[in-house]
C-alpha cells in the first residue's frame, strides 16, 4: 500500500479514461444524426427502465422500510428472509414447473397446428383469424372467463363434460391445488399457442419448395420429408421463439391473477405474483426487491447459456 | 396422392378443428352468457344456448359499472402508448436501421436485455416515486410506464420495417438536394407506412389490454381501464356474470377487430425480427 503506487495507478487510469472520452466525443462528432435520433428513447429508457433496475438493485441489498425505501445500504438481510420464507420453495418449483411446462406443451401443440393449417382447405382465412383470437384479446379479461368456465356448480367446462358423460362429478378445478395450478398452465398455453403457431407457419411458409424436389424424386415418404427437411428448416425460428416465450412465461403475471391470486395456500402462484404480494400485501418491499433481483439475474443468465448453446450447436 | 389427401382430412377434423374449437371457447362463452338472464346464470345445470335471449344485460350493465368511463380510459391508455411509441421509438429504429456507428450494437443488445426482468420490477422501482409525486390515479403515468414497457419490442419491429426500404431511396433524394431529415421525412416514412401502422396498432392495443401498471397505480373506479375495472367488479361483489361478460365481450371485440386489420403485417415483423 504504497502512495506513489497508487497515483501511478489513477494517473495511468485517467489517461486511459480521457482517451475513452476523447474517441466517444470523437465519434459522436463525426457521427452526431444517430445519436440525437436515439436521445428520446434513451432518456425514457434511464427513468422507466434502467432507474427502477437500479432501484431494485438497492432495495435487495439494503434494509428497507414499509413504502420500499432502502435505510442501510450493503445487508444480505433480504435474501436470508427470502430464503427462510415458508413458501420460497414451493414458489420457485411452480415457477419453473409453469414456464417449462407452458412451453414445452404449447411447442407440442403449435407444430402440428402450423403443418396442418399450412394447408389448402375452404375456410383457411377464418380458421387463421380464429386462431389469433386469443391472442389479440385483453387476456386479463380472457382469464376472468376462463375462471367463470371453471366454476363448479355453473361453469361451461363441467356442463360440456357432464354432458358429455365423461364425469357426472361437478369438480371445483380452482379450489383444488393441483387442479388449479393445471388450469393456470392450461391458460398460459392456450395464451400462447396463436404466436407460437402463426411463427411456425410463417416458418413453414418461407421455406423454399425447391428442397423438397429431389427428395420426392428418390421417392421419400412424407415422414421423412417431414423429419430431415421440414424440421431442420424450422430449427432457427423455434430456437428464438421458445426463447420469448420462456421470458414471456417468467413474466406472466395477467393469467394467474385474475383466475386465482395464487389461490388456493400459493399453490398456483409463479415468482410474479408472489412479488406483488410481497411487496403490496405483506409490505415485504425488501424480501421482494430481492426475488425480483434473484428473478432477473436468472433469466440474463439462462437467456445467455441458451442462445449459446443453441447457435454452438448450429454450428 | 390419394393418401396424402385423406391424411390431410383426418388430421384437419380430428385436431385442427378441435384445437381451433378450443381456441375460440371463452369468446363462445362470453356471447352465450350475455345474452342469458340473472335467472338463467344462476341456474344449475346451466345452459349453452339462451333460452329466453335477452339484450337487458347489454343496457344495464352501463348502469352497474361505470363501464363508459372504462371504455374512455382503456381508450386514452391506447392512444397515449401508441403516441408515446412513435415520439420515442420511430427516431431510434430509423437510426438502428439506416446507420452503423460505435453504439449501435450494445443499444440493440440493451433493447434484448430490458425483455429480461417482469413488468413488477419496474413497478415495484417506480411505485414509490409515484406515490411521492402524488401521480397516483393518473392515466398518463400508466401510459408511459406500459410504453417504455414494450418500447424495446416495437423499436426491433420498426427496425426491421425500415431496414426492408432500400437506402438508394433516400440518397436520391439527398442528390436533389434534401437533407437527411427531409429525406427520411420524404421517403422512407412514407414508404413504411403500413409497417409504422401496424405498429401503432400493436401499441394501441398493449395500451387497451394493460393490467398490471393499472392495476398497482389506479384505485379509482372512474379512472380505471376496463382490464382493472372489470377484475375490481368481480373481487367486490357477489359476481355477476352475465354482466361481467357482457362488458368483457365488447372490451374484447375492440382489441380483436383492431388486430385482424394488422396481423398479417404484423406477424411478418415478428418473423423479421426471428431471423435476426
Amino acid at each position: 500500500m504504497t502512495a506513489t503506487a497508487e497515483v501511478v495507478t489513477s494517473s495511468s487510469e485517467t489517461a486511459s479514461r480521457e482517451n475513452i472520452w476523447r474517441s466517444i466525443v470523437r465519434e459522436i462528432r463525426e457521427n452526431h444524426f444517430p445519436y440525437l435520433l436515439l436521445i428520446p428513447s434513451i432518456l425514457c429508457f434511464a427513468a422507466l427502465v434502467i432507474y427502477p433496475l437500479v432501484n431494485t438493485m438497492i432495495g435487495a441489498f439494503s434494509k428497507t422500510d414499509t413504502v420500499g425505501r432502502a435505510v442501510e445500504f450493503g445487508a444480505l438481510i433480504n435474501f436470508r428472509e427470502l430464503v427462510r420464507d415458508r413458501y420460497i420453495l414451493n414458489i420457485t418449483i411452480q415457477t419453473v414447473i409453469f414456464v417449462f411446462g407452458s412451453v414445452a406443451l404449447t411447442v407440442v401443440l403449435s407444430l402440428p397446428l402450423a403443418l396442418i393449417l399450412n394447408q389448402r382447405f375452404p375456410g383457411a382465412a377464418l380458421a387463421r383469424a380464429l386462431l389469433l383470437m386469443p391472442w389479440a384479446a385483453p387476456l386479463a379479461i380472457s382469464a376472468m372467463t376462463w375462471r367463470w368456465i371453471f366454476h363448479d356448480q355453473l361453469g361451461a367446462l363441467n356442463y360440456v363434460l357432464n354432458t358429455l358423460n365423461i364425469t357426472q362429478a361437478r369438480t371445483a378445478w380452482l379450489s383444488d391445488p393441483v387442479l388449479a395450478f393445471i388450469c393456470v398452465i392450461f391458460v398460459e398455453v392456450w395464451s400462447s399457442i396463436p404466436f407460437m403457431t402463426i411463427m411456425f407457419l410463417a416458418g413453414l411458409q418461407s421455406i423454399p419448395p425447391h428442397i423438397y424436389d429431389a427428395a420426392k424424386m428418390d421417392g421419400a415418404n412424407a415422414w421423412h420429408e417431414f423429419w430431415d427437411m421440414t424440421l431442420p428448416q424450422l430449427k432457427r425460428i423455434t430456437i428464438i421463439v421458445t426463447l420469448l416465450s420462456i421470458i414471456w412465461a417468467f413474466r406472466s403475471f395477467n393469467v394467474i391473477w385474475p383466475m386465482t391470486q395464487g389461490n388456493p395456500f400459493f399453490r398456483t402462484d409463479n415468482s410474479v405474483t408472489y412479488l406483488y404480494k410481497l411487496a403490496f400485501r405483506s409490505l415485504a418491499f425488501g424480501e421482494g426487491y430481492a426475488l425480483a433481483f434473484a428473478t432477473f439475474v436468472f433469466l440474463l443468465i439462462f437467456s445467455v447459456v441458451y442462445t449459446r448453446v443453441l447457435r454452438s450447436e448450429e454450428g | 396422392m390419394q393418401r396424402i389427401q385423406w391424411f390431410k382430412w383426418l388430421s384437419l377434423v380430428l385436431y385442427g378443428i378441435p384445437m381451433l374449437l378450443v381456441l375460440v371457447f371463452p369468446f363462445i362463452v362470453m356471447v352465450s352468457t350475455s345474452f342469458k338472464t340473472l335467472e338463467e346464470v344462476s341456474q344449475i345445470p346451466p345452459t349453452f344456448i339462451p333460452r329466453n335471449p335477452t339484450l337487458e344485460n347489454y343496457r344495464e350493465v352501463w348502469n352497474i359499472i361505470p363501464l363508459a368511463d372504462h371504455f374512455r380510459n382503456s381508450f386514452l391508455l391506447g392512444v397515449g402508448e401508441t403516441f408515446l411509441i412513435m415520439v420515442l421509438g420511430v427516431p431510434a429504429a430509423y437510426a438502428l436501421a439506416r446507420f452503423r456507428f460505435a453504439g449501435r450494437q450494445p443499444y440493440l443488445i440493451f433493447l434484448l436485455v430490458t425483455q429480461m426482468f417482469p413488468a413488477i420490477v419496474v413497478v415495484l422501482g417506480v411505485f414509490r416515486v409515484v406515490v411521492a409525486l402524488g401521480l397516483l390515479n393518473n392515466l398518463a403515468v400508466v401510459a408511459t410506464t406500459a410504453a417504455s414497457f414494450s418500447l424495446a419490442f416495437c423499436i426491433w419491429l420498426l427496425v426491421g420495417y425500415f431496414s426492408a426500404i432500400p437506402p438508394e431511396i433516400e440518397e436520391a433524394a439527398m442528390m436533389d438536394g434534401d437533407s437527411r431529415l427531409g429525406a427520411m421525412i420524404k421517403m422512407t416514412l412514407p414508404l413504411s407506412w403500413p409497417g409504422l401502422v401496424a405498429v401503432g396498432v400493436f401499441a394501441f392495443m398493449d395500451g387497451w389490454n394493460e393490467f398490471l401498471f393499472s392495476l398497482t397505480f389506479i384505485s379509482n373506479d372512474e379512472m380505471m381501464p376496463l382490464t382493472v375495472g372489470l377484475f375490481r367488479f368481480i373481487s367486490r361483489f357477489q359476481i355477476q356474470w352475465h354482466h361481467l361478460m357482457t362488458g368483457s365481450l365488447l372490451a374484447t371485440i375492440v382489441a380483436v377487430a383492431l388486430f385482424m386489420t394488422v396481423q398479417d403485417k404484423l406477424t411478418r415483423g415478428m418473423l423479421a425480427i426471428s431471423e435476426k
